[in-house]
């Protein structure tokens, strides 16, 4: 876990970033909150943050700022709003936004689903990836779904990760929150772990 | 919706269809008001409480006011006294007196002269003023300019520039009965910053300033450093970038 994690001041170095512009993209929700984790060192309270995900945040805010946008534009990609969002399945399909796989084990938990809304798509999206990366069997694929739709709100749009752990052929799904370190037995194996937040944000941008 | 001296005003203040507010609510004297508020302006000239979440364009409080849950508005002037149960987030908040919020307070600008006390973090573009501070949690601001007339404290304080100074004048001898001033943070990081009467753990920018009276363990810097005379810091260093 430590070795996933880099303190603020390597991160500034690193990137050539200073703590203005640090703080200021923290203000306006371009990086999550979630995101800054405190620990007690010998210096005192350091932050650190999960280093993929913020290398990849601030290489995109700084991509995107070469663009002319405005901090707020940045904003509304990287946390987009999808209140109004629906799509029907047939759409998806044809969008390519889902396998035909991934469609049909969505089909069979919700046989009568309408058009899907944000969170439902979400959901398809983020199975869809785990599918594609051979980690999980179909069967495994309907206890994503209900994860993310039993659990995700929970989260209230908080950054968090799906992980799935296989222990005995039966795999069992969490979400967790985003720098939480999950440990498990040594019959048990956890066969993923994905970012939901690269899922919204890579969904946000199929969808525009 | 108007309440006379001495009247608790009304249940809940209508909205319109689309859910934005219509109306201004106006206490004189002392009421109450029950349920949400959902309304254009409001006013208290006396002594106003609202039991629910209140969201307005504009709050004016003249006297004292006391809001049970959570407040929204554009615009918030408190001329007195006024207390914020849960969080607040107020596009240009003027305080001249005192405020104090339970949770958190999000802004765009926050003038304050007299007390501001939050249970939480404080997020706002401008902090300004002169008087006590004080954040539970952090302060992430873009531009704090502020003078300390009394105790003063956050845990952390993050933002572009940070320009602390110390009372003076004929003021400071008043605001004395404040108790002690001076801010105090475990750490504090920016890109310009400039401190007086301030005491931390550590103070990272790229151009630093210890003034007057700080008393600081630890400066890291990356452009200038500069300490007055009459401060301690107990290591400084330069980090090369």
């Amino acid at each position: 876990m430590e070795s996933d994690l880099i303190s603020k001041k390597d991160l500034l170095q690193h990137t050539g970033i200073s703590y203005g512009q640090l703080y200021r993209w923290k203000r306006k929700k371009l990086i999550p909150e979630e995101w800054f984790v405190r620990k007690s060192t010998f210096t005192g309270q350091e932050t650190f943050f999960p280093r993929d995900k913020i290398l990849a945040r601030i290489e995109r805010i700084l991509g995107m700022k070469g663009d002319d946008l405005s901090l707020d534009d940045i904003a509304d990609v990287v946390s987009p709003d999808f209140g109004g969002v629906s799509l029907a399945l047939a759409q998806i399909a044809e969008e390519g936004l889902a396998s035909a796989s991934a469609v049909s084990v969505f089909e069979s938990v919700h046989p009568d689903a309408g058009p899907l809304v944000f969170g439902e798509l979400l959901s398809l999206y983020v199975l869809d990836r785990l599918l594609a990366a051979g980690d999980l069997s179909l069967e495994e694929g309907r206890t994503v779904l209900a994860t993310i739709e039993d659990a995700y709100a929970s989260f209230e749009g908080r950054d968090c990760d799906l992980v799935c752990i296989r222990r005995m052929g039966v795999a069992v799904c969490l979400l967790v929150s985003t720098a939480a370190q999950v440990g498990v037995e040594a019959g048990a194996r956890m066969v993923a772990r994905i970012s939901v937040q690269e899922s919204v944000e890579a969904l946000g941008a199929r969808l525009q | 919706m108007e309440a006379e001296s001495g009247v608790s005003v009304a249940q809940e203040v209508a909205t319109d269809a689309s859910g934005t507010g219509v109306g201004d609510v106006t206490i004189n004297g002392a009421g109450r008001m029950q349920g949400e508020i959902d309304c254009v302006s409001l006013k208290i000239n006396g002594a106003g409480q609202a039991d629910g979440n209140v969201r307005a364009q504009k709050i004016v409080v003249n006297g004292s006011g006391t809001f049970g849950k959570q407040v929204q508005a554009e615009e918030m002037i408190v001329n007195g006294d006024s207390s914020i149960a849960l969080g607040a987030g107020i596009g240009a908040l003027k305080v001249k007196g005192r405020l104090s919020i339970g949770g958190g307070l999000a802004a765009h600008e926050v003038d304050v002269r007299g007390e501001l006390k939050v249970g939480g973090d404080i997020e706002t573009d401008t902090l300004t003023g002169e008087g006590a501070f004080t954040a539970a949690g952090m302060i992430n601001v873009g531009v704090m300019d502020i003078r300390v007339w009394g105790s003063s404290r956050a845990t952390e304080i993050g933002g572009e520039t940070i320009r602390v100074g110390a009372a003076r004048g004929f003021g400071q001898t008043i605001m004395s009965i404040f108790g002690e001033k001076r801010l105090v943070a475990d750490s504090i990081e920016g890109d310009e910053i400039s401190l007086e009467n301030t005491t931390a753990k550590v103070v990272r920018g790229v151009k630093v300033t210890i003034g007057m009276g700080c008393n600081v363990e630890l400066v890291e810097y990356t452009e200038s450093y500069d300490r007055a005379a009459d401060s301690l810091v107990g290591e400084a260093r330069k980090i090369e970038v």
